[in-house]
């Protein structure tokens, strides 16, 4: 087991060291080698997975039991599991598999309906049908969680009742096969062969602490302990997509699984920049897994997951909108933007079934490396460019020591405990140089110290010898965090009583260095240039202790349905603002250089920013008080999900745009909003062979107490919070077609997304949307076909709103995408 | 009893002599105001040339002396020379003259370029440059380029 770790720790640095070096030694260089660096993106850590597998036999596995329960379950669901026409039995199939899912819950009940909170579950035949292949896929069809389409996958943006923010810490946690996803630029990754995804909605800061105060996301993908075979798939679009999938599940014994697979895709993507008529949001990259699952006992299960990921891509189909005309102009940059990203993570879980107890033990370590490139003005103006190369490692450590879940025939027990104990640290290294061009010298700091400079010598200029400078940034931010918690279960008769706390250690810092240097001449009295120096370095030290209680009642109906009252407080950490040193570097040259001159302007607003006030932004949190219920009608043929739910926040972080040609962007913390919505998901199985899921979410996100020093916001509804969210799956599936097929499915899903406003002011805003979805597949043997569509009604809107030197800008949602899917099971 | 009063006849005339000396000695020295560097804050007054003037208050003006040349170099911090004008200007006014008296240091200067924003500014030649420097006050006038200046001001 150790000679596996140390083999992958081994694998996984050598893979990631060279491209760490490669983007950052490249900036240092020409702008020829910046263009060289973005076409080189394309190095590959596939192989990664080939190396992994040599030690299969220290495997590990998945949760104490699952298998065994899945079997053990698969009579429950609706319906059953089925026989196909051509003798192959569907419920050996992974989609069987799906319809029962159990997977190795951590610190839930493996169903989370009759657990007192909100959730969505998608399973994994829902998941491919509705292609859903990332978290802003599951997002569209869940209520109130909402990750619009960025223009990269560096970041996520997530939003949640009202909570969330685009750019640092996340407003929901993520974990992939219970391996906690720390750093937001992660998120984004490739998913196949999920068997279940969930969202837990409202804070789960109880168990699973900060950045989780508007919920959690759990992924689960196939475990070969549970299924064994192979899967292939190949897919084609326009947009000249395509993906290809390969993966394969076997048992070597009673005691050891193992599993391996890879995906591959590309897309030329579906909008042009018009600046050189080239594809603007290509993409290519891939993933690889490897599963390597151990169980020498009945009791004992060892699971080890080790994942590598790969995207490089252009994107960033930013248009230039005229708030004169209200006209969005095509997308038109000129310097090279793109993203370039490896990840890698291992995690390994233990866990230990003791009869009545479970004792489980996960650690990770993760390993980011990505590389930003942005024309940052987006316009056909050589203003600035910035590059932003980070690097992080994380380790983590959770430990669960809980009482065990009883099967649904036995009796509950009176008392359900959980004890838990977490430890993190990751490390995140940055570099941000922000390389300011001809353009941007002129508009962005020639143009205003002169303005100045003119009102008192209207013949005199500000001169810069280069025609390009750099302000280069660097940073290290390394965090450290720890917790213990603990949550106790009474079931009194109908009634559960629910009642925990944990306690929040985190210390973070930021070790920040920007320095830059040029070449000044005043012309009236300066005949040489002069060279001027600026820097900036200083460390930032935080701690917070935060106590994060929960409460909640629940009345059991029984037979699953049941109500609930919850109370829960949620904490998101606080953090560092990276993207405003360039702007504050900035400020302080053009003070500097003044001052170097011995010129001083009157106007105090040039002074430039303090960056005490700036640096750094406060922790954010809420109390969440909400009702619900989870009821199951005939036969549990019709369930129902509602919950209503007040959000109490504050110091809510805020993405948001300095005012003027600024170019940073910066997190603040409001001073107090508050959102009020609903949850109401309902599925029926209407007849043999037709499902309908529709699921809506209603937030009402305002702020109660904004100020920021120059307009009060008080009333004004939280940007970037859609007030709706709906979603809605038609399938009618024919399970028998005598010979031609086993099974041919038609589904129809539809997705309605609004109304959000884009700015603290409420000026701007998308008004509600609607998404037409649809599938066909067809099933026979081992092969199936699939012919799919998305936005069906090439429904222009738009997806994301920022503002850049003043200008503001939209990324449109993507038009209509079609394509077919060919796939095969063996 | 002779000689004894011939010692002290000796002895006063020695102390007479003495004291006399002292005397004489003291009243040659001339009391010298030290050439410290110094700075001082007070008013500059700019006549307009209009028939109005413009007073900057608590401007500080620091004077730094150079003993082997006998120049003093004057350093006006963030000063402002007319009510419209929207930026404050560090100015160095290099090559002044000095004389150290019994009470004062008195300051000359003409045609002297000030260094400002960095380099030469000819347009604000200096010029009849006259004032005094005591311990604790400074007070000067002057020709800023078309424009007369006064400043009264105290150590600082």
């Amino acid at each position: 087991m150790l000679l596996s770790i140390i083999s992958l720790l081994i694998f996984t640095i050598f893979c990631a060291v060279p491209a760490k070096g490669f983007c950052a030694d490249n900036w240092k260089s020409s702008n020829a080698a910046v263009e060289t660096d973005c076409a080189a993106w394309n190095s590959a850590v596939g192989d990664a997975v080939v190396e992994v597998v040599a030690s299969p036999g220290e495997g590990a596995g998945i949760g104490a039991g699952a298998e065994a329960e899945a079997e053990e379950r698969a009579g429950e669901s609706p319906g059953g599991a089925r026989e196909s026409a051509g003798g192959v039995p569907v419920r050996d199939s992974v989609e069987a598999l799906s319809e029962v899912a159990i997977v190795a819950q951590l610190k839930q009940k493996n169903d989370l309906r009759m657990e007192p909170l909100s959730a969505t579950t998608i399973r994994l035949e829902a998941l491919e049908r509705r292609q859903i292949a990332s978290i802003g896929d599951f997002a569209s069809n869940t209520p109130n969680l909402h990750i619009p389409d960025y223009g990269s996958r560096i970041t996520s943006s997530i939003y949640i009742r009202g909570l969330g923010s685009r750019m640092d810490n996340p407003a929901v946690g993520l974990y992939v096969d219970r391996i906690p996803y720390l750093n937001k630029n992660g998120f984004d990754s490739d998913l196949w062969d999920v068997m279940r995804m969930e969202v837990l909605r409202g804070p789960q800061s109880t168990l699973y602490g900060r950045n989780t105060i508007g919920g959690i996301i759990n992924v689960y993908t196939l475990s070969p302990m549970v299924y064994q075979g192979s899967r292939f798939s190949a897919s084609y679009g326009n947009g000249n997509t395509y993906t290809l999938k390969a993966s394969t599940y076997h048992k070597l014994g009673e005691k050891v699984g193992l599993s391996v697979g890879g995906n591959f895709y590309s897309t030329d993507g579906f909008f042009d920049n018009s600046y050189d008529g080239r594809d603007c949001d290509w993409m290519i990259g891939g993933s690889g897994r490897v599963r390597v699952v151990y169980k020498p006992n009945s009791r004992l299960t060892l699971d080890n997951i080790f994942t590598a990921g790969h995207v490089d891509q252009g994107g960033y189909a930013y248009s230039l909108y005229d708030s004169s005309t209200g006209v969005l102009e095509p997308v038109n940059y000129n310097d090279k933007s793109g993203y370039r990203r490896t990840n890698l993570s291992y995690g390994l879980t233990l866990d230990y079934d003791g009869g009545d107890y479970l004792l489980s033990s996960v650690t990770t370590w993760q390993y980011l490396d990505d590389c930003m490139k942005l024309d940052q003005d987006f316009t056909p103006k050589s203003m600035f460019t910035l590059m932003q190369a980070q690097n992080e490692h994380t380790l983590t450590q959770d430990l669960v020591f809980r009482s065990k879940e009883r099967g649904a025939s036995e009796p509950e027990r009176v008392w359900n405990w959980l004890n838990g104990a977490t430890i993190f640290y990751k490390n995140m290294k940055m570099d941000a140089p922000v390389r300011f061009k001809k353009d941007g010298i002129e508009e962005l700091i020639l143009t205003n110290m002169n303005n100045g400079i003119h009102t008192a010598f209207p013949d005199a200029d500000v001169l810069f010898e280069e025609d390009e400078f750099d302000i280069f940034s660097n940073f290290r931010s390394p965090v450290f965090g720890a917790a213990l918690y603990h949550q106790s279960e009474f079931n009194v008769g109908r009634f559960t009583f629910t009642a925990g706390l944990r306690l929040d250690y985190e210390h973070a810092e930021l070790d920040y260095h920007s320095h830059s240097a040029l070449h000044y001449r005043f012309t009236l009295t300066m005949p040489q240039f002069k060279r001027f120096e600026s820097e900036l370095k200083g460390v930032e030290k935080r701690d917070y202790i935060e106590p994060l209680p929960k409460f909640s009642v629940q009345y059991s109906f029984g037979k699953g349905s049941n109500l609930y009252a919850t109370v829960s407080r949620g904490f998101k950490a606080g953090g560092y603002n990276t993207q405003m040193f360039s702007d504050i570097l900035q400020n302080q040259m053009k003070s500097g250089l003044m001052a170097d001159l011995g010129v001083y302007f009157d106007d105090a607003g040039t002074a430039g920013y303090s960056v005490g006030e700036i640096i750094a932004y406060k922790p954010e949190y809420s109390w969440n008080y909400e009702v619900g219920g989870h009821f199951n009608w005939f036969d549990g043929r019709l369930k129902g999900d509602a919950a209503l739910f007040y959000i109490d926040c504050t110091d809510q972080q805020l993405t948001v745009f300095p005012s003027g040609k600024t170019t940073g962007r910066m997190m603040t913390n409001a001073g107090r909003t508050r959102s009020i919505g609903a949850e109401l998901s309902i599925n029926a199985n209407l007849a043999d062979g037709l499902d309908l899921g529709v699921a809506y979410g209603y937030t009402n996100a305002k702020f109660t107490k904004y100020n920021n020093g120059i307009e009060d916001f008080k009333g004004k509804y939280v940007p970037y919070v859609p007030q709706n969210t709906l979603s809605a799956n038609l399938q009618y599936t024919i399970y028998s077609l005598g010979r031609v097929l086993d099974r041919l499915s038609f589904r129809l899903g539809y997705n309605g997304v609004g109304k959000i406003y884009w700015n603290e002011a409420n000026t701007l805003n998308q008004n509600f949307y609607s998404l037409l979805n649809g599938a066909i597949y067809a099933h026979k043997g081992k092969f199936s076909l699939e012919l799919w569509g998305k936005n069906l009604t090439d429904t222009g809107y738009n997806a994301f709103y920022f503002v850049s030197v003043g200008n503001a800008f939209f990324s449109k949602g993507k038009p209509v995408q079609y394509g077919v899917t060919l796939g095969m099971e063996l | 009893m002779k000689i004894k009063a011939f010692f002290r006849l000796l002895l006063c005339s020695a102390a007479l002599i003495l004291f006399a000396a002292c005397t004489t000695g003291d009243e040659d020295e001339v009391p010298v105001i030290d050439p410290v560097s110094t700075t001082f804050m007070g008013d500059l007054v700019i006549d307009q040339n209009d028939g109005t003037t413009y007073t900057d208050k608590g401007v500080k003006i620091s004077v730094a002396y150079d003993t082997e040349n006998a120049t003093a170099t004057m350093i006006f911090y963030q000063v402002k020379f007319a009510e419209r004008m929207p930026v404050r200007l560090d100015m160095t006014v290099s090559g002044v003259g000095y004389t150290v008296t019994a009470s004062n240091i008195a300051i000359v200067g003409n045609n002297i370029v000030p260094y400002a924003m960095g380099g030469p500014f000819e347009q604000y030649t200096i010029t009849n440059l006259s004032g005094t420097v005591t311990g604790e006050d400074m007070t000067f006038t002057m020709k800023c380029g078309p424009y007369p200046v006064s400043f009264k001001g105290k150590a600082f």
